[in-house]
């Protein structure tokens, strides 16, 4: 009589994702445990856009969205998703962008909202994408590859 | 039937008025079709509706869709009309919406930070009293010397707050001021040892926490700009 094969469950590690509305901790050992609802997220939005761009070796791209931001360039939603090649190690997997002269940096995801606030200095704060001039350079955000030997995919959806 | 105590008022439920005193008779009325379908039954053509008498029209035909999908819905009831129209969270997916419509989306079902031998992870829930500010605990990430590489933050806003006061401001080593309305992912290398390309949150300049904490080093600071208490929860990890 034949036995049943023993099979070994697949080395799984655990780790933070999104399933089914909930943002889990997932240890591939059945029903992962959920860690934040995600079900009642709603950003009220009266335009949109979304666009895929690849970042090739060393190289910047300009987010700017002057059709979608309201009169001064202002968005309320920007979501990315950085797409990076299935050989390329976790230590490697981030890119870098620039926004208002900071330099942050960025794994595979960044979502940002929050509405334009007028603030006490007579400026706004907020996410403005507005394509930056040579007068005023704080519009629009810069991305940038910052490796020699691969490419990055980026999926963009941007909403006001 | 028409009323016999009151003959001048006419009771129109089918009967002949006419032989009733005080009846008004209709005159011209017909059982026959306008347009007869069949009026000449042993006309086999007759029996065809378009046989038959005709009014003048014409028939045009046009490909509106290939197949059932391509149909437009048309909602005529307004049951969806007070459906929610902006960017929803939907399974695994951020979608733009319209009413009941997904007009398109940003699938995050592939995210996944994964949790290496060194990593920790923190879950705090913090409310946020009206123009105060909260500085993130740096919690124990010893091994990243303090540097995350995915921070999660959800702000719970009251029901009757506008969409102007649905806002946090967040500082950055301490050097500038950004925004958050109802949710923020950040994300960054995983690396054990520091290699500065997550987010740093300890704000302290030693390994002991001795010194006064300074935002210049590193650490978040949220504020709550509104006259609205908010709820926040953010969960980091390295």
């Amino acid at each position: 009589m034949a036995t049943r094969p023993v099979t070994c469950p697949y080395d799984t590690p655990e780790g933070f994702r999104f399933y089914r509305d909930n943002l889990v901790l997932d240890d591939g050992m059945g029903t992962p445990k959920k860690y934040l609802p995600m079900n009642d997220f709603l950003i009220n939005v009266d335009s949109f856009s979304k666009s895929r761009v690849s970042l090739d070796p060393g190289r910047s791209f300009l987010l700017s969205q002057s059709d979608i931001g309201d009169n001064l360039g202002y968005v309320s939603f920007i979501a990315i998703k950085a797409k990076f090649p299935d050989t390329i190690v976790e230590s490697k997997k981030y890119l870098t962008w620039v926004y208002k002269g900071q330099t942050m940096n960025m794994g595979e995801l960044m979502v940002l909202s929050g509405a334009k606030q007028y603030s006490t200095d007579s400026t706004y704060e907020g996410w403005n994408l507005s394509k930056p001039n040579d007068y005023i350079n704080n519009g629009g955000m810069i991305f940038t590859n910052p490796h020699a030997d691969f490419q990055i995919k980026l999926e963009i959806l941007i909403g006001r | 039937m028409q009323d016999l105590e009151t003959p001048s008022i006419n009771n129109y439920d089918g009967g002949s008025s006419s032989q009733f005193p005080g009846g008004n008779e209709i005159y011209g009325g017909s059982s026959n079709f306008p347009i007869g379908p069949n009026q000449y039954p042993e006309n086999e053509s007759a029996q065809n509706p378009l046989g038959g008498p005709t009014g003048g029209f014409n028939t045009e035909y046009r490909n509106i869709a290939l197949n059932k999908n391509q149909f437009k819905i048309i909602d005529a009831t307004f049951q969806r009309f007070n459906e929610p129209v902006g960017v929803n969270f939907i399974k695994e997916s951020f979608d733009a919406v319209y009413q009941s419509q997904v007009l398109d989306f940003l699938d995050v079902a592939d995210f996944f930070h994964p949790l290496q031998e060194f990593s920790n992870y923190q879950k705090q829930t913090i409310i946020i009293n009206p123009a105060t500010s909260f500085n993130l605990d740096p919690g124990s990430f010893t091994d990243t010397n303090g540097e995350i590489s995915m921070l999660v933050a959800k702000a719970e806003y009251l029901p009757d707050a506008s969409d102007d006061d649905k806002v946090l401001f967040w500082d950055y080593l301490g050097s500038q001021r950004n925004i958050m309305g109802g949710f923020m992912v950040l994300t960054g290398a995983i690396k054990k040892g520091y290699n500065w390309k997550g987010w740093d949150i300890d704000p302290f300049s030693t390994y002991n926490h001795a010194d006064i904490p300074n935002s210049a080093n590193g650490g978040f600071i949220f504020t709550n700009p509104t006259s609205m208490t908010v709820r926040l929860t953010i969960i980091t990890a390295n």
